[in-house]
């Protein structure tokens, strides 16, 4: 099996008051689309702070592409993690193409700023998701959906072999969260690793080829979404009984009082 | 009514292929030649008021004596001034270093404007609503009246405006997170602080001591001469090459320190950088200057309003505006009246109804 492009090993956290994060292990290997899954307060936020080391004060090792990011500058880490934010809420409003630009900050050398091929790269990317008629619009013209594509158009110019969303479809409409997953999937088609956390364990049913659970800090279960995610897991881990059952070939979450 | 969701691109799933009529290069080098031309007209303006203000004031000069005036001072074989003594002296020793001083503090001013706003993500702040300039005034003040305690006047002008700003930003930092409205606050406290420090100063200092901090505070360009000039230039003009230089990191820090961090760019390292080099800007003239208030809020927010929000071409537009509208204003507080009026004034008195109209127009765009 490949190595894995993401590694953390025995991660523990606390923020001061009792452990987030308590002896958490887990691998992403490339092209995997993996689903983070837990209730609030389980510690995938706070996991995704540790891999990009906005927190520092952990025990344990987290590895990107087998070098540890304890080891990494800023620079490095941005060569080696891509990561789409939940908010995004810039008070100067930059065009769509300075935004996914930014994206190669990483990959200049020197101090003059992008180059040509830089933005033939970001051009790429916006391409690649099908917007680049918004590039020269301004953030603050586009809609939830598309600022969140415009992100993703950010990550993926960074080029960096892992790409972290943390809940990348939380203020979005039935029909966006569906498009932004779709697209997501593609991406991971396309040889690029990503984790993603969600509240809807549908999405990770239905897009993601690997789940992780989450449960008050510790990883209870990994492996392909259609095994982990039983009945009885998602109704322990989010304290409503739930049905998992499926329409037509598709694999579904219900809760149990809407089955009933 | 139900709101209208927009689509979320225009391509469908299938190909990510572009339905984009045209390419978006040519939006980029339309945006570019715009750019090109707001600076190529801004810099017209400012050379036309400088002509203006050389020959303009209680003692008027013709442009030809003017100009003859400045090549004869300028190029070692040009043929001597053949004219009165006393307007090669006024034209060269007086007006030529005052307008000279006048454009670099407006650019000195705007620049460390346009700074604090992009790394305190805050469109509110400059250096006068943080508490750097009356830091810078204290620092000063002490200087005039312990002048053996420090190197100069600039030296400690610098070091009590940093405190100003270090303090104002440590303040308000609840939790790793700095909210724009306590910044504010922080920033107001700060001034306040080295306000209530500069009168205990002007209660405690000579007769003579007093009436330098006093003029100096009002803010003016009285005594500008090429010793003022000779070290503010370069420095300034150094100093805004670079940050406008870097200005594509300075984007990058301004849309938040995490997002930054993840982009590659250390908040930290950039922000003591940028924050100090604004800073140094900002003692630097007002040590010489005295307090000149607004320019550093008003002319970030015209430059956006004119070519938007990149840093890039922020700096340089915000840098002119300033140097011309200050310009204009000196050159008002010397012709206006038979006295001098201190700029301070009108600045302040053409800078209020200028916000009011800044937020009435285009408030949304300016203050997001």
């Amino acid at each position: 099996m490949d190595k894995p492009v993401l590694s953390v090993s025995h991660l523990s956290f606390s923020y001061g008051n009792g452990p987030v994060l308590s002896d958490v292990s887990l691998r992403v290997h490339r092209r995997e689309i993996c689903g983070l899954l837990g209730p609030n307060g389980s510690g995938k936020s706070t996991l995704f702070k540790c891999c990009l080391r906005f927190l520092d004060t952990y025990s344990g090792e987290i590895q990107v592409t087998d070098t540890p990011v304890r080891r990494m500058g800023v620079r490095d880490l941005a060569q080696s993690i891509a990561y789409v934010p939940q908010e995004h809420k810039p008070v100067f409003q930059f065009r769509v193409l300075d935004m996914v630009i930014m994206g190669r900050n990483p990959h200049v050398q020197g101090l003059l700023g992008y180059s040509a091929e830089d933005k033939r790269i970001a051009l790429q990317s916006l391409e690649k998701l099908g917007i680049r008629d918004l590039a020269a619009m301004t953030m603050k013209e586009l809609s939830g959906g598309q600022k969140q594509l415009v992100l993703i158009a950010r990550a993926l110019t960074q080029n960096a072999p892992l790409m972290i969303l943390d809940e990348p479809t939380s203020s979005l409409d039935y029909s966006n969260q569906i498009k932004i997953w779709e697209m997501l999937e593609d991406i991971a088609k396309s040889g690029q690793t990503i984790i993603a956390c969600t509240h809807d364990p549908n999405h990770v049913l239905w897009f993601c080829n690997r789940t992780i659970v989450l449960h008050e800090g510790r990883v209870i279960a990994e492996g392909s979404p259609k095994t982990v995610l039983t009945s009885d897991l998602l109704s322990h881990v989010y304290k409503r009984e739930c049905i998992v059952g499926s329409y037509e070939t598709t694999s579904l979450v219900i809760p149990r009082f809407l089955y009933s | 009514m139900a709101k209208r969701t927009k689509p979320i691109g225009n391509s469908g799933r299938k190909g990510f292929v572009s339905q984009l009529p045209g390419d978006t290069q040519d939006i980029s080098v339309f945006s570019l030649k715009r750019q090109i031309g707001i600076i190529t007209l801004t810099t017209g303006i400012l050379l036309v008021i400088t002509c203006y203000a050389l020959t303009a004031g209680a003692f008027q000069i013709s442009v030809p004596d003017v100009v003859h005036v400045l090549l004869d001072k300028s190029i070692p074989l040009f043929p001597d001034f053949q004219g009165e003594r006393i307007q090669e002296t006024i034209v060269w020793n007086m007006r030529v270093p005052r307008i000279l001083l006048a454009i670099i503090t407006g650019i000195a001013l705007s620049t460390a404007g346009v700074v604090y706003q992009g790394c305190f993500k805050n469109p509110l702040v400059d250096p006068f609503i943080l508490g750097v300039s009356s830091g810078a005034a204290f620092g000063a003040a002490l200087g005039i009246v312990f002048p053996s305690f420090f190197l100069s006047i600039q030296s400690s002008a610098f070091l009590f405006a940093t405190i100003s700003v270090a303090g104002a930003y440590l303040f308000s930092r609840v939790r790793g997170y700095s909210a724009p409205l306590t910044l504010i606050l922080a920033g107001i406290i700060m001034g306040s602080l080295f306000d209530g420090l500069v009168s205990v100063m002007k209660y405690l200092s000579s007769d003579t001591a007093l009436r330098t901090i006093v003029f100096w505070i009002m803010g003016g360009f009285y005594y500008a001469s090429w010793s003022d000039v000779i070290l503010i230039v370069p420095v300034t003009i150094g100093s805004v090459s670079i940050l406008a230089l870097l200005a594509w990191k300075l984007n990058i820090l301004s849309i938040g320190e995490e997002e930054a961090r993840t982009l590659g760019v250390d908040p930290g390292r950039y922000m003591v950088f940028f924050i100090g080099t604004a800073t140094l800007l900002t003692a630097l003239v007002t040590a010489s200057v005295g307090i000149i208030p607004w320019i550093g809020l008003m002319m970030p927010h015209a430059a956006r309003m004119l070519a938007g929000p990149d840093h890039r071409i922020v700096i340089p537009l915000a840098a002119l505006l300033g140097a011309i509208y200050l310009l204009i204003c000196d050159t008002l507080a010397r012709t206006l009246t038979s006295s001098e009026i201190p700029v301070g004034i009108i600045v302040s008195i053409l800078g209020a109804p200028y916000l009011f109209w800044l937020i009435r127009t285009k408030g949304g765009m300016a203050f997001g």
